[in-house]
């Protein structure tokens, strides 16, 4: 058994809820969700994300925690639920600040992408992959997300980008 | 010349090519004989197939010799228990075994097939067993220099034996209620070493325990791929006989042996990107 992938063990091995979210299957799997926890990041004011990235050592343990009864005795690796959260909560800064077609991409992106998973079994895998997709892993992702926006509501939004420069 | 004269270089003759007469010995047990007495035909398995539950419970004997190869071998270490031990503790982080239970080769008949195994495995509460046997054999050979033995010292002194021992240890583990062979798995050794005549049934017997562990150990490490191997065959249904369920009775034939990941597409991504960057520059 890979000792950092998220399994229901995780109640006895408590590092698997962090270190979960950082295993992959392949190369590709971890690239194309690097790729997308930084997308959002990117389009974030640096003390916004920082609020954001200090939220992960306890969001990260929290939706492996909300993923477990999902599991049903596989293992699961990947950071895309990671990346669902990410994507939803840059929506609301974004959305705060005016920036709605970007707040729009991330957030109806992330809460779309989800909604096909589960309702729609549409998943951008191949069925050859060596591995199968968990939906869940995206929607918890998104509800944490979204929790953390709505959370934040308060807050002054991101300046638009010809304001900021 | 008298004949006391000649009784002095006799017996040093006879003792040194006592000495270095080369020898072989050999020590086996095997699965065959054990499990298909008196050449019977090997019984059908179960047409149903093998129900595996996992993690498994996993019992390891020692396949009894027909005279019974333990108790002519007085190797200190060459007991069964910290062998099974071994194999234990490689397998404590694997979550396809539950639990290694030793099974005495005492409570194992020579020649006693599957009826002796279908006790045990109630006695231990088992369902698979990993019979375990050994093909052990042991050379000797002087060398050039063993001449010397003639001088009585050189025996005590010279290690003019030289020594090899070669072990191979072959694992077959059975589904016993079905009569399913599930796989094998070999693992070897060979210690090679020079000793004196005197010190020399010493260091065999040392040799022997020592080659069977580490011969245990590649056994292992080869199960383990071994292991892999076969859960690939079975998730694949390239096996069709057998199959293996989880904990919450998911079947590994289902599931494909698949597991969770969870990831974005690169359409996904790219077209995101695509999308913000185009907003962006229309902005400008």
């Amino acid at each position: 058994m890979n000792p950092f992938e998220l399994t229901t063990s995780a109640l006895r091995e408590p590092w698997r809820l962090w270190t979960g979210h950082l295993a992959h299957w392949s190369l590709g799997h971890a690239a194309v969700n690097l790729g997308a926890c930084l997308l959002p990041l990117a389009f974030l004011p640096s003390a916004i994300r920082r609020q954001l990235l200090r939220t992960l050592p306890w969001m990260l343990p929290l939706g492996s925690l909300l993923l477990l009864p999902f599991l049903a005795g596989r293992p699961y690796r990947g950071a895309s639920g990671l990346a669902c959260l990410l994507w939803v909560a840059a929506a609301f800064p974004l959305a705060r600040a005016g920036r709605w077609p970007e707040a729009l991409v991330f957030g109806l992106g992330a809460l779309l992408k989800s909604m096909l998973e589960v309702a729609g079994g549409i998943h951008p895998l191949s069925p050859d992959a060596a591995w199968e997709g968990l939906p869940m892993a995206h929607v918890t992702g998104a509800a944490l997300g979204l929790g953390w926006g709505l959370s934040r509501a308060s807050d002054p939004g991101v300046a638009p980008p010809e304001s900021a420069a | 010349m008298s004949p006391r004269a000649f009784a002095l270089p006799l017996a040093l003759l006879l003792l040194a090519s006592g000495c270095i007469h080369p020898t072989t010995q050999t020590r086996r047990s095997s699965l065959m004989a054990y499990l298909y007495p008196k050449a019977q035909a090997a019984p059908q398995p179960n047409p149903q197939g093998a129900r595996l539950q996992v993690p498994l419970k996993l019992g390891v004997a020692f396949v009894p010799g027909g005279g019974g190869w333990r108790d002519d071998h007085p190797v200190p270490g060459l007991q069964e228990k910290p062998l099974v031990e071994m194999l234990r503790a490689s397998f404590k982080d694997k979550p396809w075994v539950g639990e290694i239970k030793p099974i005495p080769t005492a409570y194992l008949r020579a020649d006693g097939g599957f009826d002796n195994l279908d006790q045990v495995c109630r006695m231990f509460g088992v369902d698979v067993v990993a019979l375990v046997s050994v093909d052990q054999i042991q050379h000797t050979d002087p060398k050039w220099y063993s001449f010397a033995y003639l001088t009585i010292v050189g025996a005590f002194v010279l290690p003019a034996e030289k020594n090899s021992t070669s072990t191979l240890i072959d694992a077959a583990v059975f589904h016993v209620p079905t009569r399913t062979f599930l796989m094998r798995a070999p693992g070897q050794n060979t210690i090679k070493g020079s000793t004196t005549a005197i010190a020399q049934e010493e260091l065999l017997r040392r040799d022997a325990g020592e080659s069977l562990k580490l011969a245990m150990q590649d056994l292992a490490k080869n199960l383990d791929a071994e292991v892999g191997a076969f859960k690939a065959e079975v998730a694949e249904g390239r096996r069709t006989d057998v199959d293996m369920v989880d904990r919450q009775g998911q079947s590994l034939r289902q599931t494909g042996g698949k597991g969770w990941g969870g990831a974005y597409g690169w359409m996904e991504v790219g077209g995101a990107a695509l999308a913000l960057a185009a907003l962006r520059r229309r902005r400008r």
